[in-house]
């Protein structure tokens, strides 16, 4: 502190805090509902991204265990396309690229 | 393992349930942070773990030197041992190559025959930040910020803990160890601002940077000869506002993936494109990295004290501040121009100060700190010299037809440059709106938002600029 001080003469200007608490006046919730809304998040992803977790499933490196995890990824991308639900997903690119391209 | 990939969501939901499940059992909680940031960082590159743990061991045990030095002598001595130790350490991996190869130069054009050696090393990714982290212990130490030093799984989670282990927030160590210190609450963990950071920060680099990378400023800066005067401005304000989003999405994402595990990160970019002058700027961009230089380098070294010792001062952190992003004569003359620059609006601050207030000085300061600091962001783009002169050149180039303007591009330039003019609230206010929903469906709408992020971006997700430095 008396370091600090000492030195505070060297620079005349006020200066700026060193360390900015971004999250300082943030509204707080318990563990319990942010750990449903973790789960809730996961939910929506694996209904609605079930394309983008059989791309990363394609990925991974060929093992016993890899084999078995894009098996099920299969599994559930196919249940969930006879309900339409990767459509969104599709929907959603394809607007955009309507839009990316919209103009040129 | 890059954040906005499914194996870092996967990776951070065991994360987020390990480490609040041992809650009730703190030196647990800490370990199975530690053990997760190793993994993480094995993700990356498992040989250096070892170097990881070695600066760790190396910077607590210079740490307790320092606490046991009984004379003033003896702690100045310890921190500065410990200092040159971090900056050995930095310098072998990081500017061993890049010194051979210049001392090699000025050799050769001497005359002489330069045969310095050169190391086949690999660079450790993030090990610019780790050894600041580092300093910052045994510093924050000497200068009596922490009261003693920390158990060694503080220390080793601190300087490891992965959120801000390869690309920061530089977060000082008199901010962070008494976090770990004190027991974690589960009824006040900041969700909201988390998850508004964490969208907002996918957003920024899935889809404005990296479509401002792949469709506007790799062509650009891969052969400037081919552009012409709108195409080279376009893409030096893309590469201006790429990094500011590809940059500012790693440490919001940091900050919000921290939050959700209890802790505090400091904030980073303050809307940095508004900024008066260029004091200004660097009060807004890397706020972690130019308050750690001004506090660790510039202050020590006397800071404003007498007239050309200021000015001196000023260079010598810019130029460092440079050579900290890259070993490459770039990054210094990118240091070099800033540190000319900021000499310059300190005089002229302290001689001509009323220049500096009034609308015209707002709206011009604006318009010129932007510019200068383009400028400059195109020694820090290319990838040498040769490259950037050639940009330059092509800037004179007026009459050449526009090739790389398509309205979405235009609209990713300009959308983002006015979004840095937003309120400086615009979050207490998004966040005020949304807290009204219940916590499961704003989760609903945070898993929502990241598939159509994911939609929206283009295949693959590039690196982060800053894990090269």
């Amino acid at each position: 502190m008396a370091l600090e001080q000492s030195m505070d003469h060297r620079v005349p200007r006020a200066l700026p805090p060193a360390v900015i608490d971004v999250m300082a006046p943030a509204g707080v919730a318990p563990l319990r509902r942010v750990a449903g809304a973790i789960f809730a998040a996961v939910l929506v992803m694996a209904l609605l991204g079930s394309e983008a977790l059989l791309n990363w499933a394609n990925d991974l490196p060929i093992s016993a265990t890899s084999d078995s995890i894009l098996a099920a990824a299969q599994s559930w991308h196919d249940a969930l396309s006879r309900e339409g639900l990767p459509e969104v997903a599709t929907q959603l690119r394809t607007a955009f690229r309507r839009f990316q391209g919209w103009g040129k | 393992m890059l954040f906005p990939t499914l194996n870092f969501g996967l990776f951070f939901v065991v994360v987020f349930f390990l480490a609040w499940g041992a809650a009730r059992w703190p030196v647990l909680r800490i370990w199975v942070l530690i053990f997760a940031s190793y993994a993480f960082y094995a993700f990356w590159d498992r040989r250096f773990m070892a170097l990881l743990l070695g600066s760790t061991i190396l910077n607590w045990v210079m740490g307790w030197l320092v606490h046991l030095s009984r004379s003033e002598r003896g702690r100045k001595r310890a921190v500065g041992v410990a200092v040159a130790l971090n900056l050995l350490v930095l310098g072998v991996f990081k500017y061993f190559n890049f010194f051979s190869e210049s001392l090699n130069n000025a050799l050769a054009s001497l005359g002489f025959r330069g045969d310095l050696p050169y190391l086949n090393v690999a660079l450790p990714v993030g090990i610019s930040f780790f050894t600041f982290h580092g300093i910052s212990y045994v510093v924050d130490l000497y200068r009596g910020k922490l009261a003693r030093p920390a158990p060694f799984s503080h220390v080793l989670l601190y300087i490891s803990f992965f959120p801000q282990l390869v690309a920061g927030p530089i977060v000082r160590a008199s901010f962070f160890m008494p976090q770990i210190a004190a027991e974690p609450d589960p009824q006040e963990i900041k969700a909201c601002r988390a998850f508004l950071l964490i969208v907002g920060g996918l957003l920024k680099k899935v889809v404005i940077a990296n479509y401002l990378a792949t469709d506007l400023v790799d062509d650009a800066f891969f052969d400037p000869t081919r552009y012409g005067t709108l195409d080279l401005l376009l893409a030096v304000y893309g590469y201006a506002l790429q990094i500011y989003c590809d940059f500012s999405a790693y440490t919001d994402i940091a900050i919000g993936v921290a939050a959700l595990l209890g802790f505090r990160f400091p904030q980073n970019f303050n809307q940095p494109y508004r900024s008066l002058g260029l004091q200004d700027f660097w009060r807004r961009w890397h706020i972690s990295l130019s308050s750690w230089l001004r506090d660790y380098l510039y202050i020590p070294m006397g800071g404003n004290t007498g007239d050309w010792r200021r000015y001196r001062n000023l260079m010598i952190t810019m130029l460092l501040g440079g050579l900290w992003h890259g070993a490459a004569w770039t990054f210094v003359s990118w240091g070099a121009l800033h540190g000319s620059a900021l000499s310059v609006e300190h005089w002229l601050r302290q001689h001509w100060p009323r220049a500096f207030t009034g609308p015209v000085w707002r709206a011009v300061g604006i318009f010129v700190t932007f510019h200068f600091v383009c400028l400059t962001w195109i020694f820090f783009r290319a990838p040498d010299f040769d490259h950037a002169f050639l940009y330059l050149d092509g800037l004179t180039r007026l009459g050449e037809p526009v090739m790389l303007a398509s309205p979405f591009i235009l609209l990713l330039v300009f959308g983002t440059l006015a979004a840095q003019f937003l309120p400086a609230d615009r979050m207490e206010r998004i966040e005020a709106a949304i807290t009204r929903a219940p916590l499961a469906l704003q989760g609903a709408m945070v898993g929502f938002c990241i598939v159509a992020i994911d939609a929206f971006g283009p295949s693959g997700v590039a690196p982060f600029i800053y894990f090269q430095f």
